[in-house]
């Protein structure tokens, strides 16, 4: 496995899991659609027509969908980076689409390099929430109540 | 008193606004582990993880209310008991201890712009802004390729031709 790919893995094991304990709504609901989304991809990537990924392709879009639409519903300054980041995603399979010269190898190192963007993106929203002193979505981990039941 | 919290609890985490562990935990007569541990539990309960967080949940403690409650008087006399000061009387909640906490206004930040067109516009700008740094990074490493093998040819050019 190349270093790259390696790096991205281990940023995916490490963020989404933060994300989905420590993160609000927002923060679990992009986990839990970035997992989907990877997940998907393992079956999709294997829609191809010369260098397009279709079935990769139809994902991101989606992906991208569902990020705007999450920026537009919550009051979070990560998800325009996110968003952003998944935008160029998109817009590498339209180069694939417009240019000969662009081959699925470029596409997918460009899917590693802004999908990183969009994963820390998404780690730095943990964070700064957590810097807010927001409470996390999930139950706390301890057996101890957070809170005294009603 | 908070709903959710012990008179304890809410009289500890109320006198962090203006003294250290050290000072409450001799002013009360505990130890100072004992003070940490009561606004610890505090902002478990409240479900926030920061001590000015927590405080912000509390109502807000305006200087005219902390004169009238004898907060300072009481700092200053230390054989006097800190009860009377650090249960202070509850204004109204202006909004819900949700947002209060969620939006993080107390905080200095600043939320992203409402409208929904301003946002869309936002996200275009980045992906601009990000499609260019990238650009210019990709072109910046391929001119330092290319300037690498060109040293190296240079440098070594049996390498360069075998290369080739």
């Amino acid at each position: 496995m190349p270093p790259t790919q390696l790096f991205f893995l281990v940023s995916t094991v490490v963020i989404l899991p933060i994300a989905w304990l420590r993160g609000g709504h927002p923060e679990r609901m992009t986990a839990a659609i970035l997992l989907f989304n990877y997940l998907a991809g393992l079956v999709l990537q294997f829609g191809r027509v010369g260098e397009f990924m279709f079935g990769l392709a139809a994902a991101d879009v989606i992906l991208l969908g569902v990020l705007g639409w999450l920026t537009l519903r919550f009051d979070r300054w990560w998800l325009f980076l996110a968003t952003a980041a998944q935008g160029l995603v998109v817009l590498a399979y339209v180069a694939v689409l417009t240019s000969s010269e662009i081959t699925a190898r470029e596409n997918i190192v460009a899917q590693w390099v802004f999908g990183l963007i969009t994963l820390y993106a998404l780690l730095g929203g943990v964070f700064e929430r957590w810097l807010a002193g927001e409470r996390a979505a999930a139950p706390p981990l301890s057996d101890r109540p957070a809170r005294p039941r009603p | 008193m908070h709903p959710r919290l012990s008179a304890r609890q809410e009289q500890c985490l109320r006198l962090t606004a203006f003294r250290t562990d050290k000072e409450i935990a001799a002013h009360l007569g505990i130890s100072e582990a004992t003070v940490k541990k009561h606004v610890h539990e505090a902002c478990q309960r409240l479900g926030v993880n920061r001590r000015k967080a927590a405080l912000a949940l509390l109502d807000p403690v305006v200087p005219e209310t902390v004169a009238e409650a004898g907060v300072d008087g009481a700092m200053d006399d230390p054989k006097r008991p800190m009860e009377a000061a650090a249960v202070l009387p509850e204004p109204p909640a202006t909004r819900p201890p949700e947002t209060a906490a969620g939006d993080g206004a107390r905080l200095g930040y600043r939320q992203p712009p409402q409208g929904p067109f301003l946002r869309i516009l936002l996200i275009v700008g980045l992906t601009v802004i990000l499609a260019a740094f990238v650009a210019t990074t990709v072109v910046m490493l391929g001119q330092m390729h290319e300037a690498v093998g060109k040293i190296d040819a240079k440098v070594y050019p049996g390498v360069a031709k075998k290369r080739s």
